[in-house]
């Protein structure tokens, strides 16, 4: 990613903008930038890629960057504008460990670069009103979390509850019903050993899925960082068992 | 059939157990196996100790709605309930009456509401863990009715309670039910956010939390909800 990005505006998760989103392409081949700008222009009104060098009331929203395909240098650029709020990754490999890591540094989302048009303008429009979103697209049997055995959904539902969200603003936030809200926590909660929602955070929390901001009580010598601590990674794990994992993106209105 | 109050289907979205991972499926069960006892059963609450909610089913077309009707025309307990939801309605039957302020509510309950109820506790382990009260529309529906409807709804029959509550009180506390489960939700996760935060483990961080809350003088809930929107930067 090179170094003269202008700020990202309007990134706050508290501060939701309107209109297009403004949307910047980072560090991408000629390639993918050109296939991306076709492939949203049939959604121009909800999404508009903005040029780098645009003035900045008028700077992006909204990052998109394969941050796994990063080279080492850019790796500090990368986490300085995940904590703006603003960086998604859009990626070919939507790894469970990239994306927990990813998710711990502070990203807003990862997409994967097979969705549709209308599934990442659908993903894009909850990022930008809060979301934290993790959509893949293929085969789901690779998509389980390497740690936990969880899949990106149920991840993405702990992360949304550990930021303080309602199940039925986790059910908006994700297109999804409340009963499967509910019914990817209580799967999560099964797998992550926990039953009640203060552990549930807890744990989101000290294995990377969710970020906090409180004030540091102690930054000299603090007995926990401030930020969470990235999982170890381990042997991969096979599947769960359930096969309730569906994708249920609805297009754009999502 | 009865089916859930509007609040108490808001309630039953946010209500995670795994202990009781289809209360929603259950509930209505319940409403269904009450009818088929006492087919003038029009109203039925679940109170559940622990989280100190309760949950009500009512005839959709039945009386209740009349119920409804008349409080709304002159202000009774569940539209007052709405527009201050913090406060919990504390008020008897005594004080409707006597405050003369809910007199078409009582009235109309009176004349067309509720004639009968019955009230279980239910027992886990030697604990009480909740109540179902379960209503009717005329006098004496539960007579000789009692034992088949402990039996039905999984209650015992030893400790039933006749007409207590004839005003239909549970569906003033159902109303309740979402703002006091979003509010020990707030307070479960910022229970999370400190223990992580001060690395305590999670009785240490509510008592964090409870501290914070007398010391300021405000309740635990206010106090979760400010950390919750620091978190959330």
């Amino acid at each position: 990613m090179s170094s003269d990005h202008p700020p990202p505006s309007g990134s706050d998760s508290g501060n939701v903008g309107t209109g297009p989103i403004r949307l910047l392409i980072a560090d991408e081949s000629e390639l993918v930038v050109h296939g991306l700008k076709n492939m949203l222009l049939p959604f121009r009104d909800r999404v508009r890629i903005v040029d780098q060098v645009e003035h900045q009331d008028r700077a992006a929203e909204l990052v998109l960057h394969d941050s796994f395909a990063a080279t080492p240098d850019q790796f500090d650029e990368d986490k300085a504008l995940a904590r703006t709020g603003a960086l998604v990754v859009y990626t070919w490999q939507l790894h469970p460990t990239l994306v927990r890591l990813a998710l711990a540094r502070g990203v807003r989302g990862c997409l994967s670069k097979q969705l549709s048009g209308a599934e990442l303008v659908g993903a894009l429009v909850r990022i930008r009103r809060g979301a934290v979103v993790v959509l893949d697209h293929g085969d789901p049997s690779w998509q389980h979390d390497e740690h936990s055995r969880l899949t990106p959904r149920e991840a993405e539902v702990l992360a949304l509850i550990a930021r303080g969200l309602t199940n039925a603003e986790v059910a908006e936030e994700m297109c999804l019903s409340v009963n499967s809200v509910k019914s990817y926590i209580r799967s999560a909660y099964r797998k992550i050993d926990v039953d009640s929602r203060t552990q549930a955070v807890l744990w989101a929390i000290r294995h990377g899925y969710a970020a906090t901001a409180l004030p540091d009580a102690h930054p000299a010598g603090s007995r926990t960082p401030s930020h969470p601590v990235p999982p170890s990674t381990r042997p991969a794990e096979p599947g769960p068992e359930d096969g309730s994992d569906q994708r249920t993106v609805e297009g754009v209105r999502c | 059939m009865l089916k859930p109050l509007p609040e108490t289907q808001e309630a039953l979205d946010e209500y995670v157990s795994l202990a009781e991972p289809d209360l929603d499926v259950r509930i209505v069960e319940l409403g269904r196996r009450a009818q088929e006892v006492v087919p003038e059963v029009v109203g039925l609450s679940l109170a559940l100790v622990r989280e100190g909610v309760t949950f009500t089913l009512v005839a959709p077309d039945g009386v209740v709605a009349v119920i409804d009707a008349a409080q709304y025309l002159d202000g009774g307990p569940c539209v007052e309930a709405v527009d201050d939801p913090p406060d919990p309605i504390e008020t008897g039957i005594d004080d409707l009456l006597d405050e003369g302020r809910w007199a078409l509510f009582a009235q109309v309950s009176a004349a067309l509401g509720v004639a009968s109820s019955l009230s279980f506790s239910l027992v886990d382990a030697g604990r009480v863990t909740g109540g179902i009260n379960v209503y009717a529309s005329t006098p004496g529906a539960f007579t000789g009715r009692h034992e088949a409807l402990a039996t039905a709804l999984g209650a015992s029959a030893l400790d039933v309670v006749t007409d207590a509550d004839l005003r239909f009180s549970t569906r003033e506390e159902a109303v309740q039910a979402p703002v006091l489960l979003r509010a020990l939700q707030q307070v479960d996760t910022a229970v999370g956010l400190l223990a992580s935060r001060f690395g305590e483990d999670v009785g240490q961080a509510r008592e964090r939390l409870s501290g914070a809350s007398v010391r300021a003088g405000v309740s635990e809930a206010l106090v979760a909800k400010v950390l919750i929107q620091l978190q959330s930067g």
